[in-house]
C-alpha cells in the first residue's frame, strides 16, 4: 500500500487558543495576533491552490474573514491552525472550481510566466505545469503535506476525512503529479 | 509498454524519495539496479514539489486585515439550490403530464347523456353508478361505473333458449349476456314463459317476448331496460331518445 512518511506531531498545547479566548473575549487585537501569524500559511495554501496570486490575496481575505465571523463555531477540539487551514483549503477550492473553466483557457506558459514575479532561483516550471494540470483537490493535499509539513492526522482533520482516506489520496495525488510531471519532462 | 513496478519497490522507492536516506538509497540501487532510473526519478518529483514551495511564499506581506463586507457564497450551493429547484419543478409537470394523459379516462369523461329520470326503481336512485369490473368480452373493454352511453342491449349478439320459465329468470340471463340491468314490475317476473332465440340482441329478443307476452320494453341506452306491462299501438318496444323526441316536439 502507500508510503507516505508521517511527519513527527507537534506539541499538544496549542497556544492559539488563548488568542481565540481572548477575541471572543473582546479582544480584537488578538484576532490581529492570529492574522499576522498565519496569513503567509494561508496565502501559501491559497496560492498553491489557485495558482494565481492575485486570486490568493483575495480568497485570503474572505478566509480570514470567514473566520472573524465565525470562530465562535471553532469548538477546539482539534488546533486552531488545522481547522483554519480546513477553511482555506475549503475556500480556495471552491475558488478553484469557479475559476476552473477560465484556468483551462488559459495556457500553460501564462501561467508560469505568472509566476516571473517571484524569484527565479530554485523553481522548476515543469512543477507549476504539473500542478497547474492536477485537480484543485490534489493541488490542496500535496500542498498540505510538501509546503505546509502537516502531518497526516492535520492533514485528514484540514480536509475532512479519515486519515487512512487522507494516506490514500495523498498517495494518489502523488501519484497523478509524478505522471504529469514525468510526461512534462519528457515533452520538453 | 512501461514496466509494472511490484508494490513494494515502488513503496520503497517513495520513502527513499522523501527522506533522502543516501545510505539507503545507494543500498536500494545496489539490490535493485533495474529500479534506478525510477528511484531518481521519484527523488527528483519530490524535491521539485518541495522545492517549488518557495517561490510561491516569498515576499508576501500581510496587509492589514479588514474584514469583507460580503463574502461570496459558495456558487456550488447555489448551483445545487437550483438544481433541486429544477428537478421538483420537472417532477410536478411530469406528474401532472402523466396523470393528465393517463388516467382511466373514464374518470375524467363526463356523461354523454343527460340525467335520465325516468329510470327509476325502488330503492335507487336515478342514476346511481353500478360498479361492473367485469370486461366486456364483445367489445375488448371494461365497463365503466358511470352513466354512459351503453349500446351493448342492441349490439350484444346472444342466443337464449327456455321452457317454462319465470320471466324473472330470463331477464337475469339476458342480463348478464348483454351487461344491461333488465328494470322490471314483479306482475311481470313471474309470469311463466318459454322462449327461444338465436343470434339476436337483448332488445330484439324483449321486443318479441313483449309481443307475445304483452310487455314493453325499453332501451334507456344507459345500460338499463325498463319493460312495463302492456303494448303500445306501435309495437312492444321503445327509447328513452324516442320519447324524449316525441316530448320535445309536442311541447
Amino acid at each position: 500500500m502507500s508510503v507516505i512518511v508521517e511527519k513527527a506531531k507537534p506539541g499538544t498545547f496549542d497556544e492559539d487558543i488563548v488568542l481565540v479566548e481572548r477575541f471572543l473575549g473582546g479582544d480584537a487585537s488578538a484576532f490581529e495576533a492570529l492574522y499576522a501569524k498565519y496569513h503567509e500559511k494561508v496565502f501559501a495554501i491559497a496560492r498553491g491552490i489557485l495558482l494565481d496570486t492575485d486570486e490568493a490575496h483575495d480568497a485570503v481575505q474572505e478566509v480570514f474573514t470567514l473566520v472573524y465571523r465565525h470562530l465562535g463555531r471553532f469548538d477546539k477540539r482539534s488546533r486552531f491552525s488545522t481547522w483554519l487551514f480546513r477553511v482555506a483549503v475549503n475556500r480556495s477550492i471552491q475558488e478553484a472550481r469557479k475559476f476552473r473553466h477560465r484556468a483551462k483557457t488559459v495556457e500553460l506558459n501564462e501561467a508560469v510566466a505568472n509566476l516571473a514575479e517571484d524569484p527565479p532561483e530554485s523553481h522548476d516550471p515543469r512543477v507549476q505545469i504539473a500542478l497547474a494540470k492536477l485537480s484543485p483537490n490534489d493541488r490542496a493535499l500535496l500542498i498540505l503535506f510538501y509546503w505546509e509539513d502537516l502531518s497526516l492526522q492535520d492533514i485528514a482533520q484540514s480536509i475532512g476525512c479519515g486519515v487512512n482516506a487522507a494516506k490514500t489520496r495523498l498517495y494518489r495525488s502523488r501519484e497523478r503529479f509524478r505522471v504529469i510531471f514525468e510526461d512534462t519532462g519528457e515533452e520538453a | 509498454m512501461k514496466q509494472r513496478i511490484p508494490v513494494e519497490i515502488d513503496s520503497l522507492m517513495w520513502t527513499l524519495a522523501e527522506t533522502k536516506n543516501q545510505a539507503a538509497i545507494d543500498e536500494f540501487i545496489s539490490r535493485n539496479p533495474l529500479y534506478r532510473a525510477q528511484l531518481l526519478k521519484r527523488i527528483e518529483t519530490v524535491g521539485g514539489l518541495k522545492a517549488a514551495k518557495v517561490p510561491a511564499t516569498t515576499r508576501v506581506q500581510a496587509p492589514r486585515f479588514e474584514p469583507l463586507k460580503t463574502v461570496p457564497s459558495d456558487p456550488s450551493r447555489m448551483l445545487v439550490g437550483i438544481g433541486i429547484g429544477v428537478g421538483l419543478m420537472i417532477l410536478a409537470i411530469a406528474a401532472f403530464v402523466l396523470t393528465y394523459n393517463f388516467a382511466p379516462s373514464a374518470e375524467l369523461a363526463p356523461s354523454k347523456k343527460p340525467p335520465n329520470v325516468h329510470a327509476t326503481r325502488k330503492g335507487q336512485t336515478p342514476e346511481q353508478p353500478k360498479p361492473d369490473l367485469t370486461p366486456d368480452k364483445s367489445s375488448g373493454t371494461v365497463e365503466n361505473s358511470l352513466p354512459v352511453e351503453n349500446e351493448s342491449a342492441s349490439t350484444v349478439i346472444l342466443s337464449i333458449r327456455s321452457n317454462g320459465q319465470p320471466l324473472a329468470s330470463i331477464f337475469r340471463t339476458l342480463e348478464s349476456l348483454a351487461k344491461v340491468e333488465i328494470i322490471s314490475s314483479r306482475d311481470l317476473d313471474s309470469k311463466i314463459v318459454s322462449a327461444k332465440f338465436s343470434d339476436v340482441t337483448a332488445m330484439q329478443a324483449l321486443e318479441t317476448m313483449g309481443l307475445m307476452y304483452g310487455f314493453t320494453a325499453i332501451d334507456q341506452h344507459n345500460g338499463q331496460i325498463i319493460v312495463l306491462p302492456g303494448t303500445t299501438q306501435k309495437g312492444s318496444s321503445g327509447t328513452a331518445s324516442k320519447n324524449l323526441d316525441q316530448r320535445r316536439i309536442g311541447g
